[in-house]
């Protein structure tokens, strides 16, 4: 019984320790950005912003083209997400459903040019 | 179902049938071979020829690219530093992220959201964490430096990736954070594929809870992560966005990994020849190292293809 507990404690703890590593940089870039430039590069670091401010946001809209650099995205991820599922559909459909010659050879062919490719 | 197919089959006419598997297979067929084969085949028949941007003379050049290569201190570094950087980041990121999954493998309250934020990091762009990381490390204002001193491990601020040892151990860290979302997601799927049952039939065998982590959950999970693993040293081979962004190979080449050294020669020494002899002993390495792991996990049983 006693050694259940021990390894729910440990467990706890490991999960904290996970939060505070995986979130700190999320939550760190998150403060740089609401703080004006003269804090960002301060020393000693002040972790929370003194003024908060949305400056920084507010260039961003303004300042740049984000519109457009938001509307290729969209454009790039959906139509690739989109082509690509319509053609390995068939190409799928057709490796798993017929048998034929040649076809474990395509499978591999397929499987290595996955996994050999530049990502 | 099965009649239905059968006389959806005996309808069609024999060429027909014989074909119709193949008309599938097309598209990906095609576009495998436009955007994949070519290439190589362009990449491979490039890494023979001079051809610098710089100089208007593009001709055959024999073996010169490689020969030049091996001469290239640089390249035996950064051949080093990718063996390096694919082994101690793909450690680390099995060891926590397994860890991680097991934590989560049983509910709590809060477990959506706590989810939704450790495995964020999975989903966000390489350049994006590069920046970040970039940022944490800075030898001024960087988050790492102020902890460090904080804890009084360090008397003044470290120019982490502005010195020869600790600028490809930077980007590592970086990787390392990039890589547990990724490990923990695969292997929390595999953990709660594990029937009930078989835990169940241990207690009542009386084994202890690490008996059955060896016993049960690992080799439930083994396939998984032997796959996940095959998968992922190649990823890291190929990852150049984050030491690209950290460190830029630098200094002085000594952070280079090959995918960072191909972009270098490639877009600094505007070197296409070199760069392409380089990405030819990429690729046969990636091949030797695939063709190895098939043969030593038998993937054909692991797997199902």
């Amino acid at each position: 019984m006693k050694k259940i507990n021990l390894l729910g404690v440990l467990r706890v703890v490991l999960l904290i320790v996970f939060f505070v590593f995986m979130f700190a940089p999320i939550l760190w870039m998150i403060l740089t950005s609401l703080k004006p430039v003269g804090e960002i590069v301060t020393f000693p670091l002040k972790y929370l912003p003194e003024k908060w401010t949305f400056a920084n946001y507010a260039k961003l809209f303004k300042g740049t083209d984000f519109g457009i650099y938001f509307k290729n995205s969209m454009i790039v991820s959906l139509s690739c997400a989109l082509f690509t599922s319509l053609v390995a559909i068939f190409a799928g459909y057709s490796l798993a459903r017929f048998k034929f010659r040649g076809k474990k050879l395509r499978c591999l062919f397929f499987w290595l040019l996955k996994w050999c490719q530049l990502w | 179902m099965k009649e239905l197919m059968e006389l959806l089959n005996s309808s069609k006419s024999g060429t027909k049938k014989r074909i119709e598997p193949y008309l599938y297979v097309l598209p990906a067929v095609i576009l495998v071979v436009v955007f994949i084969v070519i290439p190589i085949l362009f990449g491979i028949r490039t890494s023979f020829l001079h051809y610098k941007l710089n100089d208007i003379n593009i001709y055959f050049d024999g073996l010169e690219n490689y020969k030049n290569l091996f001469k290239d201190e640089v390249f035996y570094t950064a051949l080093k530093n990718s063996l390096w950087w694919v082994v101690s980041s793909l450690f680390f990121q099995v060891i926590f992220g397994v860890t991680l999954a097991l934590c989560l493998n049983k509910p709590f309250r809060g477990k959506g959201i706590y989810q939704a934020i450790v495995l964020a990091p999975w989903a966000v762009s390489g350049f994006l964490i590069g920046l970040i990381w970039k940022w944490l490390f800075n030898g001024q204002y960087g988050l790492i430096n102020d902890i460090l001193m904080k804890l009084h491990l360090i008397n003044e601020p470290v120019s982490f990736l502005a010195q020869e040892g600790t600028a490809l151990l930077s980007a590592v860290v970086a990787n390392i954070w990039y890589g547990i979302p990724f490990f923990a997601i695969m292997t929390l799927a595999a953990l709660q594929s594990i029937p009930e049952e078989l835990y169940e039939a241990a207690d009542i065998d009386g084994a202890g809870s690490l008996k059955k982590f060896f016993n049960v959950t690992l080799p439930y999970i083994k396939p998984t992560l032997l796959v996940t693993i095959l998968l992922r040293v190649i990823w890291i081979f190929n990852f150049a966005d984050l030491i690209y962004t950290i460190t830029n190979g630098g200094p002085a080449g000594s952070s280079e990994i090959l995918a960072t050294h191909v972009i270098s020669k490639a877009y600094t020494s505007l070197d296409f020849g070199q760069a392409s002899a380089i990405g030819v002993i990429f690729m046969i390495i990636l091949m030797v190292y695939v063709a190895f792991y098939l043969w030593f996990t038998k993937f054909e049983e692991a797997g199902d293809f």
